[in-house]
C-alpha cells in the first residue's frame, strides 16, 4: 500500500510543488552561472570598480529571482539582462548627481578607484608568455577603456548586440528603444571603437 | 558578423574566462544569495487573498451577530417598547380617575 498522498513524489518524498520548486532554483542557479561573469565585467566596464560592479550584478539576480523565477528559461536573458542595464544606468545618473554636487570631496578624498581599469587586475592563466601576456593586458585595457568611453546607449547596443550577442530585436526591447535606435547606437559604436583601436589592430 | 566584431567578441570573453578566483568567489557568494532568496512565492500568494477572505468573514459575523445591529425581529421589539410605556400610562390613568372618584365622593 502506498502511503504517500498523490501530490507526494514516491522517489524522494517531497511534494511535486517542491519538486518543481528545486529544479526552478537549479535552473536559475545554472543560468545565473552562465551570464554572471558576463555581467560583472559589463558592469564593471561600464561602472568602473569591482564593487559597484559585483553590486550591480547581485542586485540583478536577486530581482530575476524574486520576480521573474516563474518565468520561462528563454526569458531569462533578456530579463537579466534588462535589469543590470537599468540598474547599471541607475547607479551612474545616481554618480553624476552626486559627483555634480560633492566632486570636490571626492577629489580631496582622492578617491580615484572610478578609474580604475576593469581589466587592469585579470590574471592571464592562459599563457605563461610575459612577452605574450603584456601585450594582450595592454590591448585588453585599450578595449575596456575604449568601450567605457563610449557614450552610455552606444555602449549598452554595443555590450548586447556584440558582447552578450542579442539580436537587433532583443537588444530594442533590452534598451527600451527601436530597432533603428540599436542599429545607429550599435554602428557607431562599432565605429568609434575601431578608430579608437586601429593601433592595436595593426600590430 | 564582421571580422572586427568578431575579434571584439572573442576579446572580451576571453576575459569573462580570466577573472580572478576571488572574483569568482564573490560572484558565486551573490549567486547562491540571490537563490536562497526564492521565497515561496505561489505559497504566499495563494494565503494572502485565502487569510483576506477569512478575515471579511469574521468581520462579517461579527457585524451580524453584534448586540448593536438590529435583530431580524428589531421592529417588533421596537414597537413593543412604547406598547409598554401606554400600559404604564393605563394604569397611571386608572390610579388618577379612582383618586378624582375618591375626590370627587
Amino acid at each position: 500500500m502506498n502511503s504517500l498522498s498523490p501530490t507526494m513524489d514516491a522517489a524522494t518524498g517531497l511534494r511535486h510543488g517542491e519538486i518543481t520548486r528545486l529544479a526552478q532554483t537549479t535552473a536559475m542557479d545554472q543560468f545565473l552561472s552562465t551570464v554572471e561573469r558576463r555581467a560583472y565585467l559589463m558592469a564593471r566596464t561600464a561602472l568602473g570598480n569591482h564593487d559597484d560592479a559585483l553590486d550591480a550584478v547581485q542586485d540583478a539576480m536577486l530581482l530575476l529571482v524574486k520576480k521573474y523565477s516563474h518565468k520561462s528559461d528563454e526569458e531569462w536573458r533578456l530579463l537579466f539582462f534588462r535589469i543590470l542595464h537599468n540598474r547599471i544606468r541607475d547607479m551612474i545618473r545616481r554618480r553624476m548627481v552626486r559627483n555634480r554636487f560633492g566632486g570636490w570631496l571626492n577629489r580631496r578624498l582622492g578617491d580615484d578607484d572610478e578609474l580604475d581599469d576593469p581589466f587592469q587586475h585579470v590574471p592571464d592563466v592562459e599563457s605563461n608568455n610575459p612577452g605574450h601576456n603584456l601585450e594582450r593586458r595592454q590591448s585588453m585595457e585599450a578595449l575596456s577603456r575604449a568601450v567605457a568611453d563610449l557614450p552610455t546607449r552606444q555602449r549598452e547596443a554595443f555590450m548586447l548586440r556584440c558582447w552578450e550577442g542579442l539580436s537587433t530585436a532583443e537588444t530594442a526591447a533590452v534598451m527600451k528603444c527601436s530597432e533603428g535606435s540599436v542599429k545607429t547606437h550599435y554602428s557607431r559604436a562599432l565605429h568609434c571603437l575601431q578608430e579608437q583601436l586601429k593601433e592595436y589592430r595593426d600590430d | 558578423m564582421t571580422d572586427v566584431e568578431k575579434a571584439l567578441r572573442d576579446e572580451l570573453r576571453s576575459a569573462e574566462r580570466r577573472l580572478g578566483p576571488s572574483v569568482e568567489a564573490s560572484l558565486r557568494a551573490a549567486r547562491e544569495r540571490a537563490c536562497a532568496q526564492r521565497a515561496p512565492h505561489k505559497l504566499a500568494s495563494l494565503w494572502l487573498p485565502v487569510s483576506g477572505v477569512a478575515l471579511a468573514s469574521v468581520v462579517f459575523a461579527a457585524l451580524l451577530f453584534s448586540p448593536l445591529s438590529p435583530l431580524p425581529g428589531g421592529s417588533h421589539s421596537r414597537s413593543s417598547f412604547p406598547e409598554t410605556v401606554q400600559a404604564k400610562e393605563l394604569d397611571f390613568y386608572y390610579w388618577l380617575a379612582e383618586t378624582q372618584n375618591g375626590l370627587d365622593s
